[in-house]
């Protein structure tokens, strides 16, 4: 109970006091890293407790239920926090390195990791809502960090959609309310299969869309690579590593949890559009040129293959869902840091990333594509479909490899070493992931048996 | 014993990144000595007359997905391993002696390949070996693409994906087999044996074999799949290359002995005139290629394809003579294949060149050279007396009693090899000195790299039974499973009883 309140309370009030002070000055990045850092350490505690046991769950302030904000940290949310709090730590890192260019900085990223932290360990909807806003936000601040042109026109476009999305997540929260007269998870779940299904089917399909534009799945990936790519390395690997959680988390949360019936009923959708981003997203990445614009493109792809796992469902395809997400995650952080990087150890790291994407062992993809192919093992057709994707990364992969560091130089000055150490040590990451997968797959299953579907 | 032997090369290359770059070169060599040294102690230890799996290892690895890491060794992989960790050392003095640029990277490539490799040939679990398998396109992929020559980018970019979508096929079957067997046994496991002992049905073979043999038969390569092998040829570094010929080639064949035939035999039955057309077409396409080509690189190229061609006849002979002989096959053309590179570089650096138009009068001054150099050429053409020759002969004496049209045209194979082998010998040593060449001995350190490889094949021509004798029971081991299943299929449609009988070759039948 303490672990969980600290996790969330040491990032809120680090991040309000941080956002006030200069950012620019070192010390002030450097407490701000220390926070994110504390609040990982928190929820990996949390996780060793949760993931071991039992969840924890709490009424904040001893209110009763329903007027007090009901906190419960399960397996699922616990992997989706301890994921996104150490993609940001990382990417805030690599910005400190670099030298802060904004004031605001440190704070934001500290807020936004309070944000993520409440939405993955809320148990009510309307302040899952809360800090989904207030995770959201404060991306769209970080989104326009740079202040160039290039990059406010990202934020722009980012933010528009972005409301959008959470305007139909808001809609999705009323009708939720409305029918079943209750904003707590646990009894959402209990109500929802008494309620009239073609309500339930319009508010699921509120859900999905809000968070399918957050993942930039097709149709709704229109935005993504105008972002990804406007955006300095350091927050596209924030949106990509840590933001894009909220939209895994919610749709297996709401799916497998909230609305069981209707993500059954919705299962061939899913799939259909799940194929379509992968192939759609992997065409794309082949004909880029640039790295970012390559990544952009290729995560929507791989995105695809997590929302095909929830489709498919059960333990086996939700497991695959939470590791697939996770492994993609510290791909995607890896890649979009060293994208505009240059020195000695650079090539390496990125090859190592990119590796992991194809799926090449020993880097952790390896294991994401043995549980994907695992999910899908019963179904010739996604089977293929699979084989087809993996080629196309295969193809993007190597291509981009090959344009970055064999054709010319990259322009630019070498990167420090501090920073040169901080991808190398992500690179590592990856590899031990691939050489020691216990470390994924044991939390991977546990959070999907936090489900009542993923229950093997 | 196996884990140090599997590691240690990792382990050295890990080390020499560390080190000076003066003594990267060297300190790769000497290691590369200590795992041969360990691979000679595993033959020496070896027991022939068990047919199981000898210095086992099996630790639970991914116990949520069955994943084990099991390692093994039988005579099948035992000289294969051997075959490895010798031309590994081999290439690490060829590229010591001539200190490429980045080296450290250059020299952990290798090592890391080296790993992979004897990986793929130990590991006795089915992810394990996709594991090595995809392994072992990691360094090759560096070290032709950033130390090839000409169109190197194109030309491992195609190699990637000819062969990542081989093996993306592979772990697709891969896991597809061990989750329909867990679905019979209620256990999840991709450990061979357990695989082994639970063979699916007949039609769920057929379509998991047709994607491992993708993966192998690109690997190999064999017609039509061998699209990217001109290019990637072309542009490899030779002592990658050398490696690539001689022993990367050989764990797609050995992939069809250690999987293939033990866990979808009925499937090999069934699909085996398909693979013995694309083996003698290989043979076929391959040998007319190889003398048409006047870039010695691509005549080996062209005749490892034909050469590879005669390793896939033997083995879906599916008779225990036609597999032994495959695999005293396999080591031959990995013991001749490596010299051949070694000495096309030695000839580039004579003329400047690696065409063969623009050489010639070679052996006027070397008569070590050219001596060197015949015994390699007439162990290339399978000459009688030497190993390659009782492959051959094993092989195709198998094939003559099971499909004999297919050994007659497999024969003119050997008739070719010995045109392509010879004109490229006499156009490189015999003729005229080209205008501003001089023919030059080889030199003491070459001499050094190249003479016990040339002993070696001396040997092996010598004593063959030594791979022979080895291999023998374990080869009878994997084809019995097949001809088992081929004998149950026969009693099946002879209405002929069921249950365990002793069948053919002494081998337990368990028909179902």
């Amino acid at each position: 109970m303490t672990l969980l309140s600290l996790a969330l309370l040491v990032p809120w009030v680090a991040g309000a006091a941080l956002v006030l002070l200069d950012g620019r000055r070192p010390l002030i990045g450097w407490l701000a890293a220390g926070a994110v850092l504390a609040n990982l350490g928190l929820l990996v505690a949390l996780g060793i407790q949760t993931i071991g046991g039992e969840p924890v769950t709490f009424v904040t302030g001893e209110w009763a239920p329903g007027i007090g904000i009901r906190l419960r940290a399960d397996a699922l949310g616990v992997v989706f926090a301890v994921l996104s709090s150490f993609a940001i730590l990382a990417a805030t890192v690599h910005e400190l390195l670099e030298g802060v260019r904004e004031r605001t900085f440190p704070g934001l990223v500290v807020l936004l990791a309070a944000g993520l932290t409440g939405v993955f360990l809320t148990g009510d909807l309307f302040n899952f809502y809360v800090f989904f806003e207030l995770a959201m936000t404060a991306s769209y601040v970080l989104a326009t960090y740079g202040g160039e042109r290039r990059e406010l026109g990202g934020a722009l476009v980012f933010m528009l959609v972005n409301l959008l999305g959470t305007f139909l997540f808001l809609l999705s929260v009323a009708g939720v309310y409305h029918v079943t007269g209750t904003l707590d998870m646990a009894l959402i779940a209990e109500r929802m299969a008494t309620v009239d299904p073609s309500t339930a089917i319009l508010i699921a399909v509120g859900f999905f869309v809000a968070f399918s534009v957050k993942l930039g799945l097709f149709p709704f990936h229109f935005w993504l690579p105008t972002v990804y790519t406007a955006s300095r390395p350091a927050v596209a690997a924030i949106l990509s590593g840590a933001v894009a959680n909220i939209g895994v988390y919610g749709l297996l949360r709401f799916g497998g949890e909230l609305l069981e019936r209707e993500l059954e009923l919705a299962s061939t959708a899913l799939i259909v559009i799940g194929s379509l981003s992968i192939i759609y997203g992997g065409l794309c990445a082949i004909s880029r040129r640039t790295p970012t614009e390559m990544l952009a493109y290729s995560a929507i792809g791989q995105i695809g293959y997590v929302l095909v796992a929830i489709g498919i469902g059960g333990p086996v395809g939700f497991a695959a869902a939470v590791l697939y997400s996770a492994v993609n995650a510290l791909n995607k952080v890896l890649l979009f840091l060293v994208a505009r990087m240059r020195g000695l150890v650079v090539g390496a790291a990125f090859a190592v990333g990119a590796f992991s994407v194809v799926g090449l062992p020993p880097a952790a993809g390896f294991v994401g594509k043995l549980e994907i192919f695992r999910s899908a093992a019963g179904e010739p057709a996604l089977l293929a479909l699979f084989v087809v994707g993996s080629a196309l990364s295969v193809l993007y992969a190597f291509q981009l490899y090959q344009i970055d560091f064999w054709r010319e130089e990259r322009p630019g000055p070498i990167a420090g070493r501090a920073q040169q150490a901080l991808v190398l040590f992500l690179a590592l990451v990856v590899l031990a992931t691939g050489i020691w997968p216990e470390a994924l797959l044991a939390p991977a299953h546990k959070a999907a048996g936090a489900l009542p579907e993923g229950l093997p | 014993m196996l884990n140090v032997l599997l590691w240690l090369p990792l382990a050295v290359a890990l080390v020499a990144v560390l080190l000076p770059r003066r003594a990267v070169a060297p300190f790769s060599f000497l290691g590369s000595l200590v795992t041969l040294a360990l691979a000679i102690a595993l033959v020496v230890d070896f027991d022939s007359s068990i047919p199981g799996l000898q210095h086992e290892v099996s630790e639970s690895w991914i116990p949520d997905l069955g994943i084990s890491y099991a390692l093994g060794v039988d005579g099948i992989s035992l000289f294969l391993v051997l075959l490895t960790a010798l031309l590994w050392s081999a290439s690490f003095a060829f590229a010591a002696f001539r200190q490429p640029e980045r080296r450290r990277n250059y020299f952990f490539m290798l090592g890391l390949a080296e790993t992979a490799t004897l990986g793929a040939f130990l590991a006795q679990d089915l992810v394990l070996f996709v594991l090595f398998f995809d392994l072992m396109l990691v360094p090759f992929f560096f070290l032709i693409g950033a130390y090839g020559t000409g169109n190197r980018v194109q030309a491992t970019i195609k190699m990637m994906i000819y062969t990542l979508v081989g093996s993306l096929l592979m772990l697709v079957g891969a896991i597809a087999t061990g989750i329909l067997v867990a679905d019979e046994t209620g256990e999840l496991s991709f450990a061979l044996a357990d695989l082994r002992a639970n063979v699916l049905s007949e039609g769920t073979q057929a379509w998991i074999f047709c994607f491992f043999a993708a993966a192998f038969l690109v690997k190999m390569p064999a017609v039509p799949l061998h699209g990217w092998v001109p290019d990637a040829y072309r542009a490899a570094p030779l002592p990658a290359l050398a490696l690539l010929s001689g022993v990367l080639s050989k764990v797609a064949a050995y992939g069809f002995l250690r999987v293939v035939f033990p866990i979808f035999p009925d499937a090999a039955i069934e699909f085996q005139e398909l693979v013995m057309i694309v083996a003698v077409a290989s043979i076929l396409y391959g040998s007319v290629m190889a003398f048409t080509q006047s870039n010695l690189r691509m005549i080996i190229a062209y005749s490892s394809i034909a050469q590879m061609g005669f390793i896939t006849l033997g083995l879906f002979a599916l008779t225990a003579d036609g597999a032994d002989g495959a695999v005293l096959h396999m080591i031959n053309h990995g013991l001749v294949a490596w010299p051949v590179f070694f000495i096309i570089a030695l000839l580039a650096e004579r003329y400047g060149s690696e065409d063969l138009r623009e050489m010639g009068g070679g052996a006027l001054r070397a008569p070590v050279f050219a001596t060197l150099f015949i015994i390699v050429t007439l162990a290339l053409l399978a000459m009688p007396g030497s190993a390659n020759f009782i492959g051959e002969f094993y092989i195709l004496n198998a094939v003559f009693q099971t499909k004999v049209v297919y050994a007659i045209v497999a024969s003119t194979g050997i008739a070719m090899a010995a045109f392509y082998a010879l004109r490229m010998y006499q156009r490189t040593m015999h003729n005229r000195l080209p205008e501003g060449k001089t023919s030059r001995e080889i030199g003491l350190r070459d001499g050094v790299v190249l003479a016990p490889m040339v002993a070696v094949i001396v040997g092996l021509a010598l004593y063959p039974g030594l791979v022979l004798e080895r291999g023998e029971a374990s080869v009878q081991d994997k084809v019995g499973a097949v001809l088992a299943a081929a004998e149950c299929e026969e009693r099946f449609y002879a209405q002929d009883g069921e249950g365990t009988q002793p069948g053919v070759a002494g081998i337990e039948l368990d028909c179902e």
